[in-house]
């Protein structure tokens, strides 16, 4: 075990915050009270396993575009890599219609993912560990759901939200069938009207992620296939999911 | 290039239509997402074939329209050239009644379409053959220049039956037909007189003594009724008269001519048949169904005040005519309205001037046939500007006529008074002159049983300006009366039941298969001399089962591909 950036349930003193409707009162800070005339509570420092789980979304829409599916592999990798570097014992899981664990050559088999299905497994997780779930966040089925499924027992669990360019904002492509990769077509045309009806409903699954993530880490950070690793890299330290000095969450 | 059937080109307005919907396809292009459930649903309206979209020129469009091409290739049968070179056989077949005389137990006609068939068998697919038979006019009975196998076909069903005629104007046709190159066969049961060079014969007859009946008449006038027969051949064959199932007893005047008086009393539209019993190698003069002939009596009214008015019913009782019967076809001294087929006549005394003569008849009409007015005292008479002038004396107009329409208007300008021509033959004449003239002018047939190819004659009532002569065999044709409301009908060439319709008017046609030149087989023979080919002659193209398929594969493929376009077009 050891101490989280954030806070938890560990004996270590992390900060203090305002008191708000639903806190713990057993965490009620009185002698700042005393001092300042205000409710605070008390955080202490998390106590974190050094088990990291990265949970790959291996759904049809990760392989909308070959430069997603390399995004989210590498993004996946990479976290595993740096988790096993600082002595972690990084667990890959790849999610689809079934659950898949990719043992100690999951380098090899990351390669060999073929992404298809439309719904998120649920895996046989490890109590305690730090869960990245790296995916789209496209399904229907939503976060809450999806949450329930792979957050219980968590440590923590953060999201790595990938999404292309065209996701985050479609083109004025005039009349077009729709078709999903993960089942289900329509046609229509695409006006400024249905763009701005389609960011609006991306904003609100993107606020559902993070209020579903909300206390359990991170949250959700997005990054766009077309910047590239290395933006991706810099969104995520600049999430607090990695730290500039190497280490894993 | 040569349509076959230019109908077929209607086909390419398959074309225009074919682009329309692809106008109007407005296929939304296929755009690969994720998220489907992001885009507003209210906003997914469908938007397809409802707007028009720029014409894109798919595969499945070019496919479409090489289908439509082939299509109307085939429809519309497209070809280079309309004539193509073959052996062309013209059969002239003799279609007279003579041929089904019988010997042996084989009629001419059957040997013959034995020999034609034997013939026929021997030619090759491409080769041509076109039969023609022989009538007044001919007719094609198969081609012009079809598969022997067709020809074969119609050949089983050929029954000559036609009256008597020269086979010239078959064979000119035939020669017409085949042009340069083509093999003409005459076929007959005797050697056909003056055939051209080249031309073949082929005769399946045999020499016979034969009998039958030369001429059937059924008399109908006011002396009463009576069937005439002539019998020709053997005077020994009597002939049997049958109305209503009853036998009519005749009498022989003399050998081979039989006449009935005694008719048993019968319907308007009674039918007497008369048959010769007995064997005979041509049997169709044997026996004939004679439709009773309508009554044709002039009905005269005359009026009794008028001068001279018993002088003139005198004349016309004994013409034949009856008097004060209506509606009446003659008007003496009467009143009538015009314009309904009217016939009048008037007594004028005009200026009451005697003559003595000379005069001058107008030979060649009806009234004056046979009339010799010398010796008349003729008083009373109108100038020379008189209409229709008949009979003159220097000057002076004596009798005239003058025809409107269907109706007659004639004058006498005599004072009977001191005339004396009602004491002279020229008064009798006259009349017995107008009453048969009338009576050919009364509506109907002048002879329901005429024998083939005797020309007919018909008068139509006033008003009537089309009638319907319907054929044994069904066809109807229409035929025009003149202004005068006569109708001449050519001779019927096929025996048996025809009919004349006009309004509801019915009137029956028996057309007697009664010919003595076709009963004479005396020199009937059988020769077979093969006509002389000349090439390979043009004949009309026809369509070979090959170049019918070709344009259907090739739209079938066509289609086939269409449609596998268009489903990978609308793949996404």
């Amino acid at each position: 075990m050891r101490l989280g950036r954030g806070p938890g349930a560990s004996l270590e003193f992390h900060d203090h915050r305002s008191y708000a409707p639903g806190d713990d009162l057993r965490h009620l800070d009185w002698s700042a009270y005393a001092r300042s005339g205000q409710l605070m509570i008390r955080r202490q420092r998390k106590e974190v396993s050094p088990r990291l789980e990265v949970l790959l979304d291996v759904t049809a829409s990760m392989a909308i575009t070959p430069a997603k599916s390399a995004l989210a592999t590498a993004l996946a990798a990479l976290l595993a890599s740096l988790a096993e570097r600082e002595g972690g014992r990084p667990r890959l899981w790849a999610l689809g219609g079934t659950a898949v664990p990719l043992a100690q050559d999951w380098r090899a088999r990351l390669r060999q993912l073929t992404c298809q299905g439309g719904t998120l497994a649920t895996a046989n997780l490890a109590a305690g560990a730090e869960r990245i779930l790296v995916s789209d966040g496209l399904h229907a089925d939503g976060p809450v759901a999806i949450i329930r499924r792979l957050g219980t027992e968590a440590g923590s669990l953060a999201m790595v939200q990938v999404l292309t360019r065209a996701e985050l904002d479609p083109a004025l492509d005039g009349a077009v069938r729709l078709v999903d990769v993960e089942g289900g077509e329509a046609d229509l045309i695409i006006d400024t009207g249905v763009v701005a009806g389609y960011r609006q409903r991306l904003a609100r699954l993107q606020d559902s992620w993070q209020t579903a993530l909300r206390g359990r880490g991170a949250g959700l950070l997005t990054v766009v296939v077309e910047d590239g690793l290395d933006a991706a890299l810099r969104r995520l330290v600049r999430g607090g999911l990695l730290i500039a000095s190497g280490s894993a969450a | 290039m040569i349509l076959g059937e230019p109908w077929g080109l209607l086909a390419l307005a398959a074309v225009p239509a074919v682009v329309a919907l692809h106008l109007w396809r407005a296929r939304h292009a296929p755009r690969r997402i994720s998220g489907l459930f992001l885009f507003p649903a209210d906003g997914r309206v469908l938007a397809s074939g409802r707007r028009r979209a720029p014409l894109v020129l798919r595969p499945s469009f070019w496919c479409e329209i090489l289908c439509i091409l082939a299509v109307t290739w085939w429809l519309a049968d497209l070809h280079w050239s309309p004539r193509s070179a073959a052996r062309h056989l013209l059969i002239v077949l003799d279609d007279r009644w003579r041929m089904q005389a019988v010997s042996d137990g084989s009629s001419a006609a059957d040997r013959l379409r034995q020999a034609l068939d034997a013939r026929l068998a021997l030619l090759a697919d491409g080769d041509r053959v076109t039969l023609i038979a022989s009538g007044l006019p001919p007719r094609l009975f198969a081609g012009p220049a079809v598969e022997p196998r067709q020809a074969r076909t119609a050949l089983g069903t050929w029954q000559p039956q036609g009256g008597w005629h020269s086979l010239d104007a078959a064979i000119t046709l035939a020669a017409g037909l085949g042009g340069t190159g083509a093999e003409i066969l005459v076929t007959s049961d005797r050697q056909p007189p003056r055939l051209p060079d080249g031309v073949g014969v082929l005769a399946t007859g045999r020499p016979a003594t034969t009998s039958g009946l030369a001429d059937v008449r059924w008399w109908r006038d006011a002396s009463g009724e009576r069937i005439v027969a002539s019998v020709f051949g053997d005077s020994a064959r009597v002939p049997v008269v049958r109305v209503g199932g009853l036998v009519v007893t005749g009498a022989c005047i003399r050998p081979g001519f039989h006449r009935f008086d005694q008719l048993p009393p019968m319907a308007e539209d009674a039918v007497a048949e008369l048959a010769l019993p007995g064997p005979d190698a041509l049997v169709i003069d044997d026996r004939v169904e004679l439709v009773r002939p309508a009554a044709r009596i002039v009905r005269a009214q005359v009026d009794a005040a008028m001068p001279g008015a018993n002088a003139v019913q005198t004349a016309l009782r004994a013409a034949g005519a009856r008097l004060d019967e209506l509606p009446a076809d003659l008007a003496v001294g009467v009143a009538r309205t015009s314009g309904a087929g009217t016939w009048t006549l008037r007594l004028s005394p005009g200026d009451g001037t005697p003559t003595l003569g000379p005069f001058t008849p107008r030979r060649d009409h009806p009234l004056l046939a046979d009339v010799d007015p010398t010796g008349v005292l003729w008083t009373g008479s109108a100038g020379a500007d008189v209409d229709g002038p008949l009979l003159i004396a220097r000057d002076r107009t004596l009798i005239s006529a003058t025809a409107r329409g269907l109706d007659q208007d004639i004058i006498l300008h005599v004072d009977l008074t001191r005339s004396t021509v009602t004491r002279h033959p020229v008064w009798p004449g006259v009349f017995a002159n107008l009453v048969a003239w009338r009576t050919t002018r009364l509506a109907g047939l002048a002879e329901p049983n005429p024998r083939c190819g005797q020309p007919l004659n018909a008068m139509l009532p006033a008003g009537v300006r089309v009638a319907e002569l319907v054929a044994p065999d069904g066809v109807r044709c229409q035929l025009r009366p003149g202004q005068d409301g006569f109708l001449a009908i050519a001779g019927l060439q096929q025996p048996g039941r025809w009919s004349l319709h006009w309004n509801q008017v019915s009137l029956p046609i028996s057309v007697l298969p009664l010919d003595a030149r076709q009963a004479d087989l005396a020199d009937a023979t059988s020769l077979e001399t093969s006509p002389v080919a000349a090439g390979r002659a043009e004949v009309e193209r026809t369509r070979s089962p090959l170049a019918a398929l070709l344009p259907l594969v090739l739209a079938a493929i066509a289609a086939c591909l269409a449609w596998t376009a268009f489903n990978r077009e609308e793949r996404v």
